[in-house]
């Protein structure tokens, strides 16, 4: 059973008005695609292509024009809005900018993602370590976060996403404002999470990510239109921009 | 459980809200302090100006005293037909000894200033009370009890009352206005300081909508900043209204020791105290929660 699935989803936003009527600019047109449980999807598509967009989509944050999106079988855009944080707390979520709390120290950024579950201090504590542990920092680092380098600031992040357990982690230009080296090294980190067993979903136009990852599943996003889905055509082991593939469509497209 | 581990990050962020920002907060439960003393005030003055009415028995709008050695039979006769009449609430007879009681009351209990007066020689009179709606037929009542063979003199507060109970509904208007445009001052500081606190800390809002912070754990520790804010507001204006009380209070009473003999000024009651403090923080809770409401579930 596919842990993240999209069927037939538009989404546009309101691009204020032309010509007397609302303009409107689609992000999404008519996507479908299904990542596998424990999966290593890479998202890719030129800028605008409507990459985050689709992340926003499966946190919830945007609501889809017409189609469904199922989180582990469930119809997120059914939920009601009360049970949005439920949701996020088993979607877990990085980002280019890492949004860390700039004074608060590492421990304390990962242990916000654990009070919100209502856990006592001491398991926050503990599991707010153990996160830590697991993306190789060192817990007692008392540093803020605005102190910390731009790799140790993407790990805060990771730790902070997994801490709750979530089954799926996004990734939205995990690698955007980092050297190649630690970009590798968070490429790295985010495919052994992988392996660990929570579905990984990473949004990125990197050349690199896509030299050096190896993902179990990618999609191609051109002009909010899903052009290529690998799961439809086997495993692809490494992409290269420009790389030329079959899309789901017949068509050839190329990743850009 | 949860849900009190919740509650104790809350109110700890909440805490830890305000201490980041203590000058912030401080011009806030300052400003609070002025509008909440303005509406203490009111509410201490329209308080006293009650009891000093009372205490001038203008809640009694006819006073009959009888002549000297009227049986008791004539004087309960007396007072049973005048409580038949429609626009009286009822009669009540005052006996000599009750009234001495009274005067030693009223010259703020110093036996000394009576010494040597006899209960005897004041007069049992009977008080009639009427609801202010009959206020208004008051000195045809007196006039109708002078005319009787045991009445000596009557007494008819009936305009006093009519000044008085004016006088207390201009208060009351008084402070019920004062407490509307409190409110609404109150709610406009709170608000803006909780709108300053959730533009400071929008990235903080934002990460925790991300990690799944359900709206009232967003929100929770804004509210309990406006909960302290308005509480702390409050108390703040009672204590310095208590203490300006305590530093008016000996002067209004020496200069008006006639006004004030029967019972003299008093400050507000605990409830009292207490629920001015709730206003305060009740609107402090309100004003938290519209600046933070639409913003946190955006």
């Amino acid at each position: 059973m596919p842990i993240l699935e999209f069927a037939g989803v538009t989404m546009s936003y309101g691009a204020g008005y032309s010509g007397g009527a609302r303009a409107r600019v689609t992000a999404l047109q008519d996507v479908s695609f299904a990542a596998a449980e424990g999966a290593f999807v890479v998202l890719t598509g030129a800028s605008g292509a409507g990459k985050s967009t689709l992340l926003k989509l499966v946190l919830a944050s945007e609501r889809p024009d017409a189609g469904t999106i199922r989180v582990a079988d469930r119809d997120i855009h059914r939920l009601r809005k009360s049970s949005i944080p439920y949701l996020r707390r088993n979607v877990g979520a990085v980002f280019q900018d890492f949004k860390l709390l700039p004074d608060a120290n590492a421990l304390e950024n990962v242990a916000i993602a654990l009070q919100v579950l209502g856990l006592r201090p001491g398991e926050v504590d503990a599991r707010a370590r153990k996160a830590l542990r697991d993306v190789e920092l060192d817990p007692s680092m008392r540093r803020s976060s605005r102190c910390l380098s731009g790799g140790e600031q993407q790990r805060v992040a990771i730790a902070r996403a997994l801490a709750g357990d979530p089954a799926i982690l996004l990734a939205d230009e995990p690698t955007g404002n980092l050297d190649p080296r630690l970009s590798r090294e968070i490429l790295d980190l985010l495919q052994t999470v992988c392996a660990r067993g929570t579905t990984v979903l990473i949004a990125t136009h990197d050349p690199l990510v896509l030299e050096h990852a190896t993902p179990s599943q990618m999609l191609t996003l051109s002009a909010g239109r899903l052009v290529a889905d690998t799961a439809a055509v086997g495993h692809v082991r490494a992409y290269e921009v420009g790389t030329e593939f079959t899309t789901t469509n017949g068509e050839l497209g190329a990743v850009a | 459980m949860r849900a009190l581990h919740s509650i104790r990050y809350v109110t700890q962020r909440g805490v830890r809200g305000m201490v980041q920002a203590p000058l912030v907060q401080l011009l806030a439960v300052a400003t609070i302090a002025v509008c909440m003393l303005l509406l203490g005030t009111v509410l201490l003055v329209w308080q006293n100006a009650r009891s000093i009415a009372d205490s001038w028995g203008v809640d009694v709008p006819v006073t009959a005293y009888l002549v000297d050695d009227v049986s008791t039979e004539r004087i309960t006769a007396l007072a049973e037909r005048v409580a038949a009449l429609p626009q009286v609430e009822r009669v009540d007879i005052v006996s000599a000894e009750q009234a001495m009681t009274r005067l030693v009351e009223g010259l703020g209990n110093d036996p000394s200033l009576v010494a040597g007066l006899e209960p005897a020689v004041l007069p049992v009179s009977l008080e009639v009370i009427m609801p202010p709606s009959e206020a208004a037929t008051a000195d045809a009542l007196a006039l109708a009890l002078a005319d009787e063979p045991d009445v000596d003199e009557v007494v008819a507060a009936g305009a006093w009352v009519s000044r008085s109970e004016a006088l207390m509904e201009t208060l009351r208007s008084i402070a019920i206005g004062a407490a509307a445009l409190v409110g609404f001052a109150c709610l406009t500081i709170v608000w803006s300081t909780i709108r300053l606190a959730v533009y400071a800390r929008r990235a903080e809002i934002e990460i925790l909508r991300l990690v799944g912070g359900t709206p009232s754990f967003v929100h929770g520790p804004f509210v309990v900043e406006g909960f302290v804010q308005g509480a702390l507001g409050a108390a703040l204006a009672v204590a310095l209204l208590y203490f300006g009380f305590d530093a008016v209070e000996p002067l209004l009473a020496d200069a008006f020791a006639l006004a004030f003999a029967a019972g003299g000024l008093h400050f507000l009651a605990p409830t009292e105290c207490a629920a001015v403090v709730g206003f305060g923080a009740a609107l402090g809770v309100l004003g938290s929660r519209a600046a933070v409401g639409r913003y946190v579930e955006s």
